[in-house]
């Protein structure tokens, strides 16, 4: 592992097979260019010390020599298809999925991401994957182009509107594996992040009964049960992707308004009425938003009929509540 | 020559018509292209300013320390746009080729002088436009424009991409200009092989220019025509096709590549041998490079795209293709480090450049192949490894071989000669400061922080900050090469003629030149890099 962390200049864990594979050419191509630089930029720096006017150099008259321009081109285009060749069989693995893996549907949208199972749950940010099972992800867009990345797996595809992509992957550690949203999709493009959480068997067939589940590595999570309402609240607008346009902080630069002092207090609307703040708005914020539109803000929000339950929409307005 | 009557024309082009207005009508190449130059600069001051204030808001992890998301994405599109349509395809066609390649081959003008005029004015009023939109509701969607966003993004879309589309006028005129400059006016006895290379690159990138211009204009027109008229061409939900887009934009935007990098090759390949005093190493390999990448560069868009949903078919093509721009850029690098051997070297401040430009365009080729190779592009594609890659191409590079020209021929135009230590303070600061800002981008983007993030996780910190505080380097170089270039080009020495001893054409006019360039038609002998007979 230590041999490997010195060479490896800061690439993420090895997740899977493919990253292995991955690496190895990485790295070849990592110490080849460090040949060739040291080639180019210390053969310039050599010459430069040893032809400088100041010693006396006398410039001899060299107009070119055909034989070392063949070399210097024949070498490195066998040199470019070798790799080019090494990387199509990377490649390959990459995108071939086995054709048992199982199936996760990923679903983009400004600014957070669904994962629909077989058995009709959806979640949103997270998704549970089998260790050692291959698990095949069919994303597609419900807005505009997003990009699925886990730097672990060392896969990544576009999510383009208007078709589908894949992407798939053998997870070998259990535990947390960050995904980024790489294509730019507006705001809060930077916030559109997921965690791909891998089971090992008993955790996953538990998982599959909806037993909750502790993942390998994470932070001891505390079960939802064991916090306070608001505490519950907290984790669930984080989960739910709310926090992309969202936040407590206070500051009114986000996509949509901030959720301190909003509770118990008059909400100016774009047609120019007033609305208190009570249980009742938060409801029709959360399950139809454009029901009523804050001024100044867009109607951006999607709906969550359907993603939020009641016990968590009572979790949600407490939290709101205590922002005050 | 009509005005050649007048008396009261000054010995040099500088006063040879006085006042503002005998500026902004001049249809003299010379100084249109200090025209050029000057606006080059300003927008590059002002893309530079973004650029800081990018590197400042990311210097912490989270978001939101000094701007905010919003402002934020539209600081990085102005970064973006600015500097590539204003700053880096114009810099080195618009200053330094509208100066000297006329000069080059010994031609009084370019072919046509007035349309070289309109060109510059086509320019700026591109320029105008794109920035008109900073104050008239912004853009937020990147330089790229990829849609649907910038469909549906609100904001002055509309406006920048007008400002790109008619900015690419200028090139294609500029391009023409070139053309048929160097085939129709070039001196007695300067026969092809005589040609210097950064002609040679100047006229390559001007076929680039001409061919795949037009296709970006289109683009960008039908990305109004969608936005305006709602019409279906790239936005699914209106039954156009998102990727479609992409094959457009980078049909035109991977040879821009070469439209902002070949000039810098040319610009590079003139100071090598002058300051090494030997012959170029290998003019032709060189000459035909540059067109062996002109033509390659047309074919290997779909490198841009490895992660659209592009069939694998088309991958396995792209990617194979763009490993053979590898080799004549390649064979360029070497033929440069060749022309030092058994040469006689002096390190004024244009040697410095161009020295500096191999260290940084190298390192940037070499991660060019990373990113040509399918598997590897996958992971490191939309990250600060992407980030990293072309900063060290079109800064490291270009700009590297533009700001190299710019002393290189500082005597010339300004009959002046710049402080040479002052210059290395400045190189050093640039050199250093450039890498510091962009190698730790390479680590970061391995370890797969994506590109155009406000926010970032905390495991990317370090990197973030080295690469901010190597902002700074480069801010206080580029600042301090502003202030001695402008003391020294009112109150430096007397430059001579010819102070480095070069061949090609121009060093044989007086500093700064006249009017019409040359007291006496030049007739060509040699070729421009024997240095055998030139005493400094
Ligand atoms: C895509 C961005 C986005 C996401 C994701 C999002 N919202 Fe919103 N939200 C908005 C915007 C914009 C508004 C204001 C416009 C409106 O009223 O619809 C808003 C309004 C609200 C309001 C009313 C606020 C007020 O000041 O009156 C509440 C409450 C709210 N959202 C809660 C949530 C919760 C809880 C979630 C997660 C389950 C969530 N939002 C997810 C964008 C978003
Ligand atoms: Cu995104
Ligand atoms: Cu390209």
């Amino acid at each position: 592992m230590l041999f490997r962390e010195a060479y490896a200049l800061g690439l993420p864990s090895q997740g899977t097979d493919v990253a292995v594979i991955w690496d190895h050419l990485y790295l070849f191509l990592l110490w080849l260019s460090v040949f060739f630089f040291i080639l180019v930029v210390g053969g310039m720096l050599y010459f430069a010390v040893k032809y400088k006017k100041s010693s006396g150099a006398k410039p001899k008259y060299i107009v070119d020599n055909h034989a070392l321009e063949l070399f210097w081109t024949i070498v490195p285009t066998i040199l470019l298809l070798v790799i080019f060749g090494w990387g199509w069989s990377v490649y390959k693995k990459m995108v071939h999925a086995p054709t048992n893996a199982m199936e996760i549907r990923v679903i983009g949208k400004q600014w957070l991401w669904n994962f629909q199972y077989d058995d009709g749950r959806v979640l949103t940010n997270e998704v549970y994957v089998p260790q050692n099972v291959p698990v095949k992800f069919v994303m597609s867009s419900e807005d505009v182009i997003h990009g699925f990345f886990i730097p672990n797996f060392r896969v990544k595809s576009d999510v383009v509107p208007g078709m589908f992509t894949t992407i798939w992957f053998e997870a070998k550690q259990a535990g947390e594996h960050q995904v980024f949203c790489t294509e730019y999709c507006g705001a809060s493009h930077s916030l559109m992040l997921a965690k791909v959480k891998v089971l090992e068997a008993d955790k996953w067939e538990a998982f599959k009964r909806g037993k909750p589940v502790q993942v390998t590595g994470a932070k001891p999570e505390a079960s939802l049960t064991q916090l306070s309402l608001p505490e519950q609240g907290a984790k669930l607008v984080a989960a739910k992707g709310c926090n992309a346009c969202h936040n407590a902080t206070g500051d009114a630069g986000g996509i949509g308004p901030t959720y301190k002092g909003l509770f118990g207090h008059d909400v100016e609307l774009a047609d120019g009425s007033t609305v208190k703040a009570d249980e009742n708005y938060i409801r029709e914020s959360i399950m139809t938003p454009t029901a009523k539109i804050v001024k100044g803000y867009n109607p951006v929000m999607p709906p969550f009929q359907g993603i939020v339950n009641e016990t968590e929409m009572n979790a949600i307005i407490a939290y709101i509540k205590s922002l005050q | 020559m009509a005005h050649a009557n007048s008396t009261s024309h000054g010995s040099n082009y500088l006063n040879h018509e006085k006042g503002l207005w005998s500026w902004l009508t001049t249809v003299d190449h010379k100084r249109i292209g200090l025209m050029y130059l000057a606006t080059v600069l300003t927008y590059f001051l002002v893309g530079g300013i973004f650029a800081l204030l990018i590197r400042l808001e990311l210097f912490t992890p989270g978001g939101g320390n000094l701007i905010t998301a919003q402002t934020y994405n539209r600081f990085f599109t102005y970064h973006g746009a600015i500097m590539v349509f204003l700053v880096i395809i114009p810099a080195i066609p618009g200053s330094i080729g509208n100066f000297v390649l006329p000069m080059m081959v010994g031609a009084k003008d370019v072919a046509f002088p007035k349309l070289n005029l309109f060109s510059y004015y086509v320019y700026l009023a591109g320029g105008i436009f794109a920035t008109l939109a900073l104050f008239l509701g912004g853009a937020d969607t990147g330089w790229t424009f990829y849609t649907p966003y910038s469909i549906r993004t609100s904001g002055a879309v509309i406006l920048v991409v007008f400002g790109a589309f008619i900015a690419g006028f200028a090139s294609i005129l500029t391009a023409l200009n070139f053309i048929i400059t160097i085939h129709k006016l070039r001196a007695q006895g300067q026969s092809w092989s005589r040609l210097p290379l950064l002609c040679w690159s100047l006229y390559a990138t001007s076929v680039i220019q001409i061919l795949a211009t037009p296709v970006l204009a289109i683009t960008l027109a039908l990305l109004i025509f969608e936005r305006v008229f709602k019409i279906g061409i790239f936005d699914p939900a209106l039954g156009g096709d998102a990727v479609l887009f992409q094959h457009f934009f980078w049909f035109y935007s991977h040879p821009a590549v070469y439209i902002m990098i070949l000039p810098a090759m040319g610009v590079i390949s003139e100071i090598i041998p002058v300051f090494s005093r030997k012959p170029i190493f290998g003019y032709k390999a060189i000459a035909l490079a540059s067109f062996g990448i002109a033509l390659v560069a047309f074919i290997v868009w779909g490198h841009h795209m490895f992660v659209t949903g592009q069939s694998e078919l088309a991958n396995f093509v792209f990617s194979l293709l763009t490993m053979f721009v590898a080799v004549p850029t390649g064979v360029k690098v070497f033929s440069w480090v060749g022309t030092m051997y058994k040469g006689s070297l002096t390190f004024n401040a244009p040697m410095k450049y161009a020295m500096g430009f191999i260290e940084l365009f190298t390192i940037g080729g070499l991660t060019g192949v990373f990113l040509a190779t399918l598997p590897i592009d996958v992971h490191l594609t939309d990250t600060y490894f992407v980030i990293a890659h072309f900063h060290y191409v079109m800064v490291g590079g270009t700009i590297m071989g533009f700001v190299g020209g710019m002393h290189y021929w500082f005597p010339k135009v300004t009959g002046k000669m710049y402080n040479e230590s002052s210059a290395s303070v400045a190189f050093w600061l640039i050199l250093l400061g450039f890498n510091l800002t962009f190698f730790p981008q390479f680590i970061a983007g391995a370890q797969g922080m994506p590109r155009r993030y406000w926010s970032y996780l905390p495991e990317f910190t370090l990197m973030n900050q080295l690469s901010t505080i190597g902002s700074w380097f480069l801010a206080v170089g580029f600042a301090w090469t502003a202030i001695y270039m402008i003391r020294d080009a009112r109150k430096g020495p007397k430059a001579g003629d010819n102070p480095w001893g070069a061949g090609t054409l121009e060093w044989q006019s007086p500093s700064p030149p006249p009017h019409d360039n040359f007291p006496v038609d030049p007739v060509v002998t040699t070729w421009p890099y024997d240095y055998r007979g030139i005493k400094i």
